[in-house]
C-alpha cells in the first residue's frame, strides 16, 4: 500500500516542504530510500524500525520502497525519523487519521519511540504557514518555538505513540501557545551593567558611540585592562531587538540548533566570542553537504567579540570582510547557495605590543620596533579600515581603581543610544541603511552638515596628524554619531575633535605626530 | 675636470663588479694607487676579484665590456650626483677621519655647508619625550643656521629631520642603503621632502638594499662630517653609541639630552653625561658649545609658559594636569571632573592646535613649541 506524509528539508534558513512517500510492496525485507539523502537519512532506517517495534506497532516484513520528493534537493538531517515512521504505520494500516491530511510532521526517533528535538523547527513552521498546511506535528520541546508563527497550529508531542494517537483522533493535545510579544518584553535586567565598570570612562564613552552609531570598535591595551569586560556590557547599552529581528536571530539560533529544549523566541541580543582558535568556516559558516551558519551569523543582530584579535589565524580575519561590508553571507556549494544574514557589531580586542606593556609608564616596554610592527601588522589595513572605533584602554592600578567612582548605570546610557538610533532611521529613512556605520561616500556628503568652524578644523587636523582620504570619511561618520548623542543637526568642531581621537591604530607607533601612511 | 669625471666612472665602475663591495674596492685602491690603476689592473686581469682564478677572468671579460662613462651616465640620469673625495660637494669634515668614503652617492640639493654641521642621533624606538625634544633640538638648530645631519631611521632621526624641516633648514640623511632605496618603507614623504630641502647621501651603490652591517659604517660618516654629535635617547646597546664612539675617536663634540633615570631609552645617554658628554637641554646649549650665536626665535621653556596663558581654562587645567605627570584621557578626565567625551574633545583640539602630542597608549605629552 502506499502512503504518503510532508516532512521538511532546511536549506540555510529555508525550509522546502518534502513529500515522504512511502509503498509497501510485496518482496523480503528490503527498505531503501531515495531522493538525494544523505547518510544521515539512511541511518534513520535503524531508528524507524525500532521505534515502530518499541512503540508496539508491527514493522512490516515486505519490502518498503521510501522516496523523498521532489527528489533535486540534497535532504539531510535527523528530522525524517517521525514522517517516516507515520508512512509507514499508515501504509500498513495501523494509522487511521482522523485529523486532516496535508500536515507536516517533523522529529528525530530514539530507539524506544521517544521524539527528540530537532533544528530548524521556526523555519519549518513558517513554511507550513506560506503552503497553507492545516497543523504541523513537532517533538514537545520545539512545540513553543514553532508556536511563535501565527497562522498555523504547532502540535508538540513526545513519542512515536502519541503521535498516532493525536491522528487518530483518540489522544488530546492541545495546540502550543506563546505571546511573543510578552516573550520580547521580558528582558530581565542585563546580568552585566556597566555600572559595575569603575573608571575607564574614555572607553566606556567610545562604547556608548559605538552602540549608538553602530559602529565596529577595537580596543587597545595590556591585559587585565578590562576590554573583555566592557565588551560583555555593549549588547545591555543597545536598544531593544525588535520582534522582526528577534524572529529572525531566533531562526539562524533554531538552524544552528542554539535554541534550548523548550525554548522559543531569543529576546536578547547575541554575544557571541569565539575562541581565537576558530576557522574561517567557523566564523562566516560553511560545512557539507549544508553550509551551516557561522559566527558572523550567530551574531546577528547583537555582538561579535573578538579577544587578542592578533592571535586568530589571518586568513579566518580576512574572511570577516564580506559580511562586515555586506551585513550578509552567502555560501555557494557544489547543490545549493545558502544567505544567512549577518548584520553584527564586531568588537575586538588586542594588545599594543607582544609583551603588553607599550605605553605603560610603570612598565617598560622590552620589544622591539621590528617586534611591534610585524605584531600590528597582524590585523590588516583592509579589516582596520571597517573598524570605525579604535580606542586605547589604559590598565588602572589598585589605588587607582578605588579612586575611581562607579559609572552610569547600563540603563541610562541605552537610553541616550536610543535616541540617537531614532533620529538616524529618521535621517535614513528610505536609504536602504539604519544606522551611521552602514552609510556610504554619497550619503556621507548629504547627511553631514558640518560647521565652519568644524570644517577648518577638520582641513588642520588632516594635515596636522597625516590622515587619508578614507580616515576622514570614517572620522566625519563617527563625528555624525557623536553629534546624534548631543542631539545636534550639524557636526561642530567639538564632534569631530571626539571622532578624531578614535583612530588610534593609524598612527604611527614611533614617529612625531603625521600618521604611518596607509596603503 | 676631466679628470675627476673619468675618476668617477672607474669607481663606479670598479663597484659594479660582482663581489666588489666598498672594502674590495678600497683595498684595490691602496694597492693600485688611483682609480685609473685600479680599473686598468682589473681590465688586464691582474687584479685578485675574490677567491679562485675563475672570477678573476670573469672580471678582465666584464671589464672589457663595460664602459665606465656609459655607468656614471646611467646613475647621474636618474638624479643621482656622484661625489668623489677631494671632490667639491664633498663633505670637508668627512675627509679628514680615519678612513673616508672614496665616494659617496647624493641625492638633491648639494651645497658644501658653510656652517656648522651637527648629527642629532639616538633610539629608533624613541618615547614621546625623545621624539619632541628631537623635534624641538633640530628645529633650533636649524633656524640657527646649523646644518642638521642624522640617519632617516625611525624615531629621534625622523624627528630631527623633520624639525630641521620645518623651520626651513638644510638637514642630510645618511643612509645605510642605496640612494634611491627608501628605508624604512614608511618614510617615502620624508626622502622626499629631504631630496627637495637638503639631501641624501650614502656610500652604497644605488639599488643596495639596507644590511646591518652597513648601519655601523654609516653611523661613522654621520660623525665624521658632524662638528658635534647630540644623542637624544639611547638605551645602553642603542646604535647611536657606536656614532659616539667614532666622534669621540675622531675628536668630535659629544653631547646627550638627560633623560630619567628610570627610562631605559635615557640610561645610554645619562651614562654618556657621568663620563663627560655634555649635557643638552635646549638649542642655545649646542649652540654655545659649537661656537654658534643663536638667533631671538628659538623655542625654549619660556614660551611654553606662555601658552599655558594663551590658552583656554579648560584646556589650561588640561595642561596643568599632564605636567602634574597625568598622561592619558583616562586618567585626565577622572582628575579634572570633566566628562569623558569633552576631555577626549579637548585633547583632540590642542592636540591638532600643537599644544599636545599622543603617545602610544593614548597618553598626551606636552609640546615645547606651537608647530
Amino acid at each position: 500500500m502506499l502512503s504518503k506524509v510532508f516532512g521538511s528539508a532546511l536549506v540555510g534558513m529555508e525550509s522546502h516542504t518534502v513529500q515522504v512517500e512511502v509503498d509497501v510492496t510485496r518482496g523480503f525485507g528490503a527498505f531503501e530510500i531515495v531522493g538525494l539523502p544523505d547518510a544521515g537519512i539512511r541511518e534513520s532506517r535503524i531508528r524507524v524500525k525500532s521505534a515502530i517495534r518499541n512503540s508496539c506497532y508491527e514493522f512490516p516484513g515486505q519490502s518498503i520502497h521510501v522516496n523523498l520528493s521532489p527528489a533535486d534537493i540534497k535532504k539531510g538531517g535527523p528530522s525524517f525519523d517521525l514522517p517516516l515512521a507515520l508512512a509507514i504505520l499508515e501504509a500498513t494500516g495501523q494509522l487511521r487519521p482522523a485529523r486532516p491530511r496535508g500536515y507536516t510532521a517533523v522529529g528525530e526517533l530514539s530507539l524506544d519511540g521517544q521524539l527528540r528535538e530537532i533544528a530548524g523547527t521556526l523555519s519549518i513552521a513558517i513554511e507550513a504557514r506560506d503552503r497553507e498546511a492545516p497543523f504541523i506535528l513537532v517533538p514537545e520541546g520545539n512545540a513553543r518555538e514553532a508556536a511563535l508563527v501565527t497562522g498555523v497550529d504547532a502540535y508538540g508531542v513526545s513519542s512515536l505513540r502519541e503521535a498516532v494517537r493525536f491522528l487518530e483522533g483518540s489522544a488530546q493535545v492541545n495546540p502550543a501557545t506563546v505571546d511573543a510579544a510578552d516573550l520580547l518584553g521580558d528582558n530581565g535586567t542585563p546580568a552585566e551593567d556597566l555600572a559595575q565598570v569603575r573608571g575607564q570612562e574614555p572607553a566606556k564613552r567610545a562604547l556608548e558611540v559605538a552602540a549608538a552609531g553602530g559602529h565596529n570598535m577595537l580596543m587597545v591595551g595590556p591585559p587585565g585592562s578590562g576590554k573583555t569586560m566592557l565588551a560583555r556590557r555593549l549588547p545591555g547599552i543597545l536598544p531593544p531587538l525588535s520582534l522582526e529581528e528577534a524572529l529572525e536571530v531566533t531562526r539562524i539560533h533554531s538552524v544552528a540548533g542554539l535554541v534550548p529544549r523548550g525554548g522559543s523566541l531569543v529576546s536578547r541580543r547575541p554575544f557571541r566570542a569565539p575562541h581565537n582558535s576558530i576557522s574561517a568556516v567557523g566564523l562566516v559558516g560553511g560545512g557539507v553537504p549544508l553550509p551551516r551558519p557561522g559566527e558572523v551569523s550567530l551574531a546577528h543582530c547583537g555582538v561579535l567579540y573578538l579577544d587578542e584579535l592578533t592571535l586568530y589565524q589571518r586568513n579566518a580575519l580576512e574572511s570577516l570582510r564580506v559580511p562586515l561590508e555586506d551585513r550578509k553571507v552567502t555560501l555557494v556549494r557544489s547543490m545549493v547557495t545558502v544567505t544567512y544574514p549577518s548584520r553584527f557589531g564586531l568588537v575586538a580586542s588586542m594588545n599594543p605590543c607582544p609583551c603588553g606593556y607599550l605605553g605603560d609608564p610603570r612598565h617598560e616596554c622590552i620589544c622591539s620596533l621590528g617586534e611591534i610592527q610585524r605584531y600590528r601588522t597582524r590585523v590588516s589595513g583592509p579589516l582596520l579600515d571597517r573598524i570605525d572605533i579604535q580606542v586605547e584602554v589604559p590598565r588602572l592600578n589598585r589605588r587607582q581603581l578605588q579612586e575611581r567612582s562607579r559609572g552610569e548605570a547600563s540603563s541610562l546610557v541605552a537610553a541616550r543610544v536610543q535616541v540617537a538610533r531614532e533620529l538616524q532611521e529618521e535621517r535614513l529613512h528610505g536609504s536602504g541603511v539604519h544606522s551611521n556605520a552602514e552609510m556610504g561616500r554619497a550619503l556621507l556628503e548629504t547627511t553631514c552638515n558640518v560647521s565652519a568652524e568644524g570644517e577648518s578644523f577638520l582641513g588642520m587636523a588632516v594635515e596636522r596628524l597625516g590622515f587619508s582620504a578614507r580616515t576622514y570619511d570614517r572620522a566625519l561618520k563617527v563625528a555624525r554619531t557623536v553629534a546624534d548623542l548631543a542631539g545636534a543637526d550639524v557636526i561642530g568642531v567639538e564632534h569631530l575633535a571626539e571622532a578624531v581621537q578614535y583612530r588610534c591604530m593609524e598612527r604611527s607607533v614611533f614617529s612625531s605626530g603625521a600618521a604611518r601612511p596607509r596603503v | 675636470m676631466q679628470d675627476l669625471q673619468s675618476e668617477k666612472a672607474e669607481l663606479v665602475a670598479l663597484l659594479s663588479l660582482p663581489g666588489a663591495g666598498i672594502k674590495k674596492v678600497g683595498e684595490l685602491l691602496t694597492l693600485y694607487g688611483s682609480p685609473a690603476g685600479a680599473w686598468e689592473a682589473v681590465r688586464r686581469g691582474a687584479a685578485a676579484g675574490g677567491a679562485g682564478a675563475g672570477k678573476n677572468a670573469g672580471w678582465r671579460e666584464l671589464s672589457r665590456r663595460l664602459s665606465p662613462d656609459e655607468l656614471l651616465g646611467s646613475i647621474e640620469s636618474g638624479g643621482i650626483t656622484v661625489v668623489v673625495r677631494g671632490g667639491p660637494a664633498y663633505p670637508a669634515l668627512l675627509g679628514e677621519i680615519h678612513d673616508p668614503p672614496w665616494m659617496l652617492f647624493l641625492r638633491g640639493r648639494h651645497r658644501t655647508p658653510a656652517g656648522a654641521t651637527v648629527a642629532v642621533v639616538g633610539s629608533r624606538k624613541a618615547t614621546p619625550y625623545g621624539l619632541e625634544v628631537a623635534r624641538w633640538l633640530a628645529g633650533g638648530l636649524a633656524s640657527a643656521g646649523v646644518h642638521v645631519v642624522s640617519g632617516a631611521a625611525y624615531g629621534v632621526d625622523t624627528a630631527a629631520h623633520k624639525g630641521a624641516l620645518a623651520e626651513g633648514g638644510f638637514t642630510t640623511a645618511v643612509l645605510g642603503c642605496g640612494v634611491d632605496v627608501v628605508y624604512p618603507r614608511s618614510n617615502g614623504a620624508l626622502y622626499r621632502d629631504i631630496e627637495s630641502k637638503g639631501c641624501l647621501i650614502g656610500e652604497y651603490p644605488p639599488g643596495t638594499q639596507p644590511a646591518r652591517h652597513h648601519f655601523p659604517a654609516r653611523n661613522r660618516i654621520i660623525a665624521g662630517m658632524s662638528d658635534a654629535v647630540v644623542v637624544v635617547e639611547a638605551s645602553e646597546k642603542s646604535g647611536a653609541l657606536i656614532t659616539v664612539d667614532f666622534a669621540l675617536s675622531e675628536g668630535r663634540d659629544v653631547m646627550a639630552v638627560p633623560g630619567g633615570v628610570f627610562s631605559s631609552n635615557s640610561r645610554g645617554t645619562n651614562a654618556l653625561i657621568r663620563n663627560g658628554a655634555v649635557p643638552v637641554t635646549c638649542p642655545e646649549d649646542i649652540l654655545k658649545e659649537i661656537g654658534v650665536s643663536g638667533e631671538e626665535n628659538i623655542g625654549s621653556a619660556e614660551q611654553t609658559a606662555l601658552q599655558f596663558r594663551e590658552a583656554g581654562p579648560k584646556e589650561r587645567t588640561l595642561l596643568d594636569a599632564i605636567s602634574g605627570g597625568l598622561s592619558d584621557a583616562e586618567g585626565l578626565s577622572g582628575k579634572t571632573g570633566m566628562s569623558a567625551a569633552e576631555t577626549v574633545s579637548v585633547l583632540s583640539r590642542m592636540e591638532v592646535e600643537g599644544l599636545v602630542t599622543r603617545g602610544p597608549g593614548g597618553r598626551y605629552h606636552l609640546l615645547a613649541t606651537r608647530r
